[in-house]
């Protein structure tokens, strides 16, 4: 005997309370739109593409997503991601071992995000504005470890079918499909991350000290140790992009990530994550990465606006992605 | 209830001919305090009268220049935060007690989660957490429609009261209230005096810090009175009245 | 927690720089390999230049058809001793202007160490120079040079040099491999309308009521060409201008000139178009009692009376084609080609305007004239691979030409210092100075002192060229970006196409830009419907946006990206969609290992390169011109790139990549 309110009240309350109900709406929206209206959305082809354009963004955005609950910002991420690349590319290519490859591809991205830890929590300096001159840092040091040069090998090593190859079963099955690995990889990332945050003692610190880390530090929380670790996670992840990239393209520039970390905050924000810390979900930020890519693919499917100048709608829709979330977490 | 000054026998807390100095400006000028067991102290005293350096000095903020803190009888030194959480003394700050966005039970058991695991691999025990965070507030008499809601949508008294259901839990035996009432409406003053009394009942001695004479009035057994970093005096609820203690305050009139 | 935080980091530290310490030399995506030096003896040639009578080469051109008939493949490279020919044709044996040229391939032969043989017949006889070009290829020459005098006469001839695979350029007389429709490399010879419109700035730079554009023979494309220049360049500074048509008759001319400035009395800016112009011109002025305080007066070409007028300030400039930069230049660009694998960057070469004025009417020209070079750039080879293309470029021509030149740089990125370095440059006193214009605003000043102080002025690598940096250096040697999409777009779609789309990796960079707008030209021309496609710099990001515009528009078979960053994710694209050169046609800027293999395999057609050792090359080449013979470089830019690499010279530029490419 249950009115039909009540039947409805978990639907509700999810809409309410979960940090993706947001996305996860929006991304349903969007989702049935372009496959009603946009030629060519929904097939195999196009939707393995718009995962696949999702990878490296998403690779960083779990990070920063992170990073963001526990109330900071990571403007590096991009050299750091070159710098892994780099580091990864020339171990396998040129050092020939794969484990050091891929040891210091991680471990150096994860120094500099510790650098930027300590600075942030040592000094007092905003992170925007910490992040934003190692940024220039260590886009310098990059500079330095490269020679200037890009790095591309024409070779083809087994882990990078590891790390990024073509899922060949899939792709047999459906004609025009192009799945990869990295795929799989982040999917996993996302799912270990999320599990992190949402069920281990120091996700529930990652909250506190993005929250209210006065609260927290009263409750015995070492936030500043927590937030240096979620700039080192930070590190780490924007290394494993460097991974990933390199994996299948082979090629890695200084300006590689360039942008990124502004695609991954932008990400994060419409996934459901508050700006201000403290809130939201790694889920939620693949979802937000998945939404802008959907969007990207459905503008230039439908060929209406000029190619050169779609990334324009893309961005009011971001826009209005976040103002959506905000309606809906202001209707609890 | 009115065992004020009993319990035989050692005070929770004695602190004697406190001193703190900061450079040329002395906050505090030789006070003594004292909180018995089982007993609400109100604190009270101008703005800049000296509470909050005491305060301080007590829960491990400030190291004090001169002068002695004996907790049960033992004479300490606090010289951090973690030392006084350890020894059962809990600081609830109205602004800094609690994170909005969490849920009740996350907040409950922040810094003390209770996990299950494996060796190195653990993860968080939310059944058991939930469960244990609803008894211990429905024994301080609140009643939650979930250990899952965020502690945003609480009203102000209910947060206050998780405050104080929370330090209970974990074991504290002198519970600072910090302006516990202030922008708080009327019936949400109500319960957190009563979670107070609750709390005393169960054991605890409370510092309770207020501008509001009227509020202090209600739970306090005794009142301490500051003014200018000096020790005015003590004054139990039988000697003076609301306004007595108003005019002490603000040194209208000497006793 | 701070120690243990504190100790860690140093640990990490320590592991960073234990990374980073021992990494060997910066990487260069390319391999240096040992050049060997082969040089294949055909016909046995004198070390100087020869310049041939007609009777006796056909002699020689006799003996060598008797040797049984084979295609003898040339290894050429950097150090490799060529035998180059040039028909032309007319002689300095009897006609002088030929001597200025002559001297021009002469002292190039002799600066880069080349054999060079001069065939002309011994009067104007066109059918006789057709011969000579098949007596030239008969030759087997490594390259050959020649007058695109009559197109339609030369086109066979000079085809079975091109299929016998001798590059060819033309100098003097042409219009350019497209105009022309002959395959040569490049025609080098004066850019009319670029004379027309830099002669037209000149004169208007003080500011003028009207002006007037005194053509000696309307209808002429050449001459027509001029004025439209002139016009133009008059326009952008508000004043109005016209032509005015004359004829061969002096005194008719004189009265119509005069008439005309009866009617228009307040014209005061005049550009003849050479001596039948300003010969009467100059009649004209007496006649009305005008000098150089009224009016301001220009010329095409160079003759006594005009010379006069110059020193005397009556005319401001006369305009040279500075033929002896037609027969130097036309030996280096085949140097180049031969050496180096370098192409010319353009279909036309201007090797005028030359500007000859008061300051420079009287240059002595003096071959041997030591020259102090200073060449001040952003970077160096020490710490940026790419700059050691460049050095290697201004070390070989230093070599060769005998020039003492000195390379400057800071020892990190920092304008400032490069600044501060220009200015020491100034004060050595040398006789040339070259310098990259990274930041105009910033080198402005120093640039100027060199200028005040008598010392010209090239720009070469970074630079938009002395019109558009508001700087007066003589010129900027780099990529021309538009030309580079335009070229590179004419050849996409040679073959016809659906629909074009350049991959622009950077939509707002204004040299991207440049090089979209020049292949949508250059496929709108041809019917083809073409558009810009914006990428970003995340390559999987990239690969989806491309794949999702070919699913939307499926008939595009015409594809340009503008660098490795763009063509990376277009063959990661190529790859996950299956397609092949079969069913596309791609082309690029810049060069990669990868782009190399695509080439290669036929994915690519070609890959543009801005060919760093030509602006190193040349920078100190202008600069030696200026001191030695008086000669400037014609446009205020001059392009070293687009330099088109493809499957006929990949091998080679792989070959030498790292050092000349």
């Amino acid at each position: 005997m249950t009115t039909i309110a009540e039947r409805l009240r978990p639907a509700r309350r999810f809409a309410v309370e979960s940090p993706i109900a947001g996305p996860l709406m929006t991304l349903a929206v969007v989702f049935v739109l372009f496959s009603a209206f946009v030629p060519n959305f929904l097939t195999v082809r196009s939707i393995s593409g718009i995962i696949n354009a999702a990878v490296l963004t998403g690779t960083i955005t779990v990070g920063i997503t992170l990073l963001m609950i526990a109330g900071e910002f990571d403007l590096s991420v991009a050299p750091m991601m070159a710098m892994g690349g780099f580091l990864y590319a020339r171990g396998t290519a040129e050092a020939g071992s794969v484990p050091l490859a891929i040891l210091l591809a991680l471990l150096v991205p994860a120094v500099m995000g510790l650098v930027n830890g300590l600075v942030v929590t040592r000094t007092r300096i905003p992170s925007f504005i910490t992040t934003l001159s190692t940024l220039f840092i260590y886009r310098g040091i990059v500079w330095l470890f490269s020679g200037g040069q890009m790095f591309q090998t024409v070779e083809k090593y087994l882990i990078y079918d590891i790390f990024n190859g073509r899922l060949a079963f899939l792709n047999d099955m459906w004609q025009g499909a192009n799945f990869r690995t990295a795929t799989l990889w982040l999917l996993g990332l996302v799912l270990l991350f999320q599990y992190v945050l949402v069920r281990t003692q120091f996700g529930n610190h990652v909250f506190a000290a993005g929250g209210n880390p006065g609260a927290a530090g009263a409750q015995g929380v070492n936030v500043r140790r927590v937030k240096v670790i979620c700039f080192i996670l930070s590190g780490v992840m924007a290394g494993f992009a460097g991974i990933l990239l390199f994996s299948q393209y082979t090629t890695v520039r200084i300006a590689t990530g360039a942008g990124e970390e502004l695609k991954a905050i932008a990400a994060a924000v419409v996934g459901g994550t508050a700006l201000t810390g403290g809130s939201g979900s790694i889920i939620g930020a693949l979802l937000g990465v998945m939404i802008i890519s959907m969007l990207r693919t459905g503008v230039v499917l439908t060929n209406l606006i000029p190619a050169d100048n779609f990334e324009a709608i893309v961005g009011v829709t971001i826009v209005g992605a976040a103002i959506f979330n905000s309606w809906i977490r202001s209707k609890a | 209830m009115s065992m004020s000054g009993n319990g035989g026998d050692t005070p929770v807390v004695y602190m004697e001919d406190i001193v703190k100095r900061f450079g040329t400006i002395t906050a505090l000028d030789g006070v003594d305090f004292t909180v018995n067991q089982r007993e609400v102290v109100g604190l009270l005293g101008d703005n800049g009268a000296g509470k909050s350096t005491l305060i301080k000095v007590l829960t491990g903020v400030h190291t004090p220049t001169k002068g002695q803190i004996y907790f049960e009888g033992q004479k300490v030194d606090i010289p951090s935060p973690q030392v006084a959480r350890a020894l059962g003394i809990e600081t609830c700050y109205q602004d800094l007690a609690l994170i909005p966005l969490m849920s009740v039970t996350r907040n409950f058991f922040l810094g003390r989660e209770v996990t299950r695991g494996f060796g190195p691999v653990t993860w968080l025990d939310m059944p058991e957490m939930d469960q244990q965070a609803r008894e211990a507030l429905k024994d301080i008499g609140i009643h939650l429609r979930s250990p899952r809601e965020k502690v945003g949508k609480l009203s102000g008294g209910e947060r206050q009261s998780i405050a104080i259901g929370r330090a209970r839990y974990f074991g504290a035996k002198l519970l600072i209230l910090d302006e516990p009432t202030s922008a708080l409406s009327v019936g949400e003053t109500h319960k957190v005096l009563t979670y107070t009394l609750n709390a005393k009942e169960r054991g605890l001695s409370v510092i309770f810090i207020s501008h509001n004479v009227g509020h202090v009035y209600q739970v306090a057994d005794r009142f301490t009175i500051i003014r200018r970093g000096h020790l005015v005096g003590n004054y139990t609820r039988d000697e003076v009245t609301e306004n007595d203690i108003a005019d002490l305050i603000t040194g209208e009139r000497e006793k | 927690m701070s120690q243990k935080v504190l100790s860690i980091l140093v640990l990490l530290s320590i592991l960073f720089v234990a990374a980073c310490g021992p990494t060997p030399e910066p990487q260069t995506i390319v391999q240096t390999v040992e050049v060997e030096k082969t040089v294949v003896e055909t016909v046995e040639v004198e070390k100087e230049v020869t310049v041939v009578e007609t009777v006796e080469v056909e002699k020689e051109v006799e003996v060598i058809k008797e040797v049984p008939v084979e295609v003898i493949v040339r290894e050429t490279g950097p150090d490799s001793v060529l035998d180059l020919i040039f028909v032309q044709h007319a002689l300095c044996a009897w006609d002088s202007f030929w001597c200025t040229v002559e001297n021009g391939i002469r002292s190039a032969a002799d600066d880069m160490n080349v054999n060079a043989t001069i065939l002309g017949p011994d009067s104007f006889d066109l059918e006789r120079v057709a011969v000579l070009i098949d007596q030239a290829v008969a030759a087997q020459p490594d390259g050959i040079a020649l007058t695109v005098t009559d197109p339609d006469l030369f086109r066979e001839p000079i085809q079975r040099a091109l299929d016998a695979g001798i590059p060819v350029v033309a100098y003097n007389a042409g219009s350019g491999p497209i105009e022309d429709d002959i395959a040569y490399l490049t025609y080098l010879g004066q850019d009319e309308y670029q004379g027309g419109y830099l002669g037209g700035l000149r004169l208007a730079a003080d500011g003028g009521t009207a002006g007037v554009c005194i053509n000696q023979q309307v209808g002429h494309t050449g001459l027509d060409k001029r004025c439209q220049g002139f016009v133009d360049a008059l326009a952008e500074s508000d004043i109005p201008a016209e032509v005015l048509g004359i004829s061969d008759d002096p005194a008719e001319s004189q009265t119509v000139i005069s008439d005309y400035y009866t009617a228009n009395p307040d014209t005061d800016i005049f550009l003849t178009l050479g001596p039948n112009g300003a010969n009467p011109f100059y009649a004209f002025m007496e006649a009305e009692g005008l000098d150089a305080g009224d009016i301001t007066h220009g010329t095409f070409d160079i003759s006594p009376e005009i010379a006069d007028r110059i020193r005397a300030g009556t005319t401001m400039f006369g305009i040279d084609q500075q033929p002896f930069l037609q027969g130097y230049g036309a030996v280096q660009m085949l140097t180049m080609v031969l050496r180096y694998g370098i192409l010319p960057a353009l279909p036309v070469t201007g090797t005028g305007p030359g500007f000859v004025t008061a300051e420079n009417v009287d240059f002595e020209v003096d071959a041997d004239r030591p020259v102090d070079a200073i060449m001040v750039q952003h970077a160096l080879c020490a710490w940026d691979a790419f700059w050691c293309v460049v050095q290697k470029g201004i070390e070989v021509a230093a070599t060769e030409m005998g020039v003492n030149a000195t390379v400057l740089g800071p020892d990190a990125f920092d304008l400032e210092r490069v600044a501060v370095l220009i200015d020491q440059a100034v004060a050595a006193q040398p006789d040339g100075i070259g310098v990259t214009v990274t930041d105009a605003d910033l080198f402005r000043e120093p640039i100027e002192s060199a200028l005040d102080a008598g010392i010209p002025v090239v720009g070469y690598n970074a630079g938009a060229g002395p019109i558009e940096d508001g700087i007066d250096y003589m010129t900027y040697i780099g990529q021309d970006e538009y030309a580079g999409g335009y070229l590179g777009g004419l050849r996409l779609a040679a073959d016809g196409g659906n629909r074009g789309v350049c991959i622009n990796q950077q939509v707002g960079h204004t040299g991207l830009d440049r090089r979209c707008n020049g292949f949508v030209d250059a496929l709108e021309e041809q019917g083809i419907p073409a558009e810009v496609l914006g990428i970003s710099d995340d390559p999987a990001e990239s690969q989806t946006v491309i794949s999702d515009y070919y699913t939307a528009n499926p008939d595009t078979d015409i594809f340009l990206t503008l660098g490795p960053n763009g063509a990376n994710p277009f063959y990661a694209f190529m790859d996950a969609e299956g397609l092949g050169a079969g069913d596309i046609r791609h082309g690029t800027f810049d060069l990669s290992p990868e782009i190399n293999e695509k080439i290669k395999d036929g994915t690519t057609m070609f890959g543009i390169d801005q060919q760093p050792f030509l602006q190193g090359y040349n920078a100190v080449m202008f600069l030696m011109l200026k001191h030695r013979y008086g000669i400037s470089p014609a446009l205020p830019v001059t392009p070293t790139g687009p330099g088109f690499v493809d499957l006929s010279n990949v091998e080679v530029v792989e070959r030498l990549a790292g050092e000349y490419r």
